[in-house]
């Protein structure tokens, strides 16, 4: 116990009261307004498709044509100010539950590691992590912003399951805000994969 | 021979390689590598008359997923060991974060092995009684992904500070039914070969102290090896046929670690006269 808190990093007292100080006559203490938010990076999933072409006259002269575009594949990096967060989405066929047949599901995992926060020990999931992965998981939902309903492939049998993973790398405050961002994100870059009934009871994906 | 990859490199060449120190603020040193542009190549053949002039039009159709990139982030030395460690020398903890799903076996082998050679790099007498923890964030996997970690890890430990005996470079080699061996495999080549193997050699030492002072038994120090991981089978001979070619490539990927790591030193340390 005395090792947790001596790897902490704790508040002084001269510290807090600066800060409350600096409240009080509007400033915060790295220097932006009340109402101003630091600057918001967002990087889409990474998969780069390139299309080159050799052109060959009959004077042999060899020309290569470069055209790239992007490809996503539901991957998301969020920068705002320090704070530091990936989200990456998969989906996989599973069964629905009884009493939702024909709506797919979507779930958040989210671990606070060791790499944004030192005193965080692993293996256990604090309370923090579980709050944050609750607010983003009830934005989602009760926002409608995924339709579960098409997420049906066989009502009763087969529906799909997104999970969304969203990795802490740097705490430097507001996680809630740059979480939300990275899942929304990730979500808006993610493509289903096709899949196709054949058979009696067959998939092809 | 000649053997066809499907990225068009040959069996000796490595993907291009990056790394960049210091991404992460909270963490006392990070690092991210990333090995290959991912790429892979298909290609169509189009022909088509253009006036007078017959040309032919070979699409090359690149798609994406070729690399390998991880991140790692070091805290560190912090209090006390845990139970089991020895508290007369510093210990390393390793947390292996796989890019979706819950830990499993699989990660719990790359910390385990992770941990092993890290404590043979580092020296651990320097701080009795303290955990340096090292946490490791995959990206991307596409082939060659404890390697990458490895190399990772090392660029983090430099940027914190932790002091060590001397740098590590990992490198995959794979081998095929007739003998050959490949380097850096991605994830499909990985799969389609008979057994493939991780290893880990010391960096190449630029000193300026005279070439006998820094042999070890007689030898220079480039021809040890930390740590081997085998999968799949392979014949002896096939084994030390990776060693040899991964040791050669080790050389090329020490120059490309000293150089990264060099310029992220501040300039003023080499005007201090």
């Amino acid at each position: 116990m005395d090792l947790r808190l001596a790897n902490m990093w704790r508040l002084t007292m001269n510290e807090k009261k600066f800060i409350k100080t600096a409240l009080t006559s509007g400033i915060r203490i790295d220097g932006r307004n009340p109402y101003e938010y630091r600057k918001l990076s967002i990087k889409f999933g990474r998969q780069v498709s390139a299309f080159s072409y050799i052109e060959e006259r009959d004077t042999h002269i060899h020309v290569h044509k470069w055209v790239s575009w992007f490809r996503e594949d539901g991957s998301s990096e969020v920068q705002l100010g320090q704070t530091h967060v990936m989200g990456f989405v998969t989906g996989q066929l599973v069964q629905p539950y009884r009493d939702q047949a024909n709506e797919g599901t979507l779930s958040i995992y989210t671990e606070f590691s060791l790499m944004a926060n030192p005193s965080f020990e692993p293996g256990r999931l604090g309370e923090f992590a579980v709050e944050l992965g609750r607010i983003v998981d009830r934005g989602l939902r009760e926002s409608r912003a995924v339709d579960t309903e098409s997420l049906c492939v066989l009502a009763g049998k087969l529906v799909w399951a997104i999970l969304i993973d969203l990795h802490i790398l740097d705490n430097g405050g507001n996680l809630v805000d740059a979480a939300n961002i990275a899942a929304l994100a990730a979500l808006l870059t993610y493509r289903r994969p096709e899949c196709s009934l054949g058979g009696e009871d067959g998939l092809e994906v | 021979m000649e053997v066809d990859r499907a990225d068009g490199r040959n069996p000796n060449q490595l993907r291009p390689l990056a790394c960049s120190c210091s991404i992460l603020h909270r963490a006392h040193g990070s690092a991210s590598w990333s090995q290959g542009f991912r790429f892979i190549q298909t290609s169509h053949f189009y022909h088509f008359n253009l006036f007078v002039f017959t040309s032919k039009c070979y699409f090359c159709y690149w798609v994406g997923s070729g690399d390998t990139k991880v991140l790692a982030a070091v805290y560190g030395p912090k209090a006390g060991t845990k139970k089991n460690e020895n508290p007369e020398k510093a210990s390393i903890e390793v947390i292996w974060k796989p890019r979706t799903g819950q830990i499993g076996k699989p990660e719990k082998e790359y910390e385990i092995i992770l941990k092993r050679t890290l404590q043979s790099i580092c020296i651990l007498t320097i701080n009795p009684n303290t955990t340096t923890s090292v946490i490791i964030q995959v990206v991307h996997d596409d082939g060659a992904l404890l390697p990458c970690a490895i190399n990772a890890a090392c660029a983090a430990l430099v940027d914190a500070g932790i002091p060590m005996k001397h740098l590590a470079v990992a490198i995959c080699c794979c081998s095929a039914e007739s003998g050959y061996c490949i380097l850096d495999p991605t994830k499909l080549e990985e799969q389609k070969m008979k057994g493939f193997a991780y290893l880990v050699f010391p960096n190449s030492i630029l000193s300026v102290l005279p070439e006998g002072s820094s042999l070890v038994q007689g030898e220079p120090m480039e021809h040890g090896i930390i740590t081997s991981v085998t999968h799949g089978a392979m014949s002896v001979d096939d084994y030390f046929h990776c060693l040899e070619r991964g040791r050669a490539a080790s050389a090329k990927l020490s120059d490309f670690l000293r150089r990264s790591l060099q310029s992220k030193l501040p300039g003023d340390l080499s005007k201090a006269e």
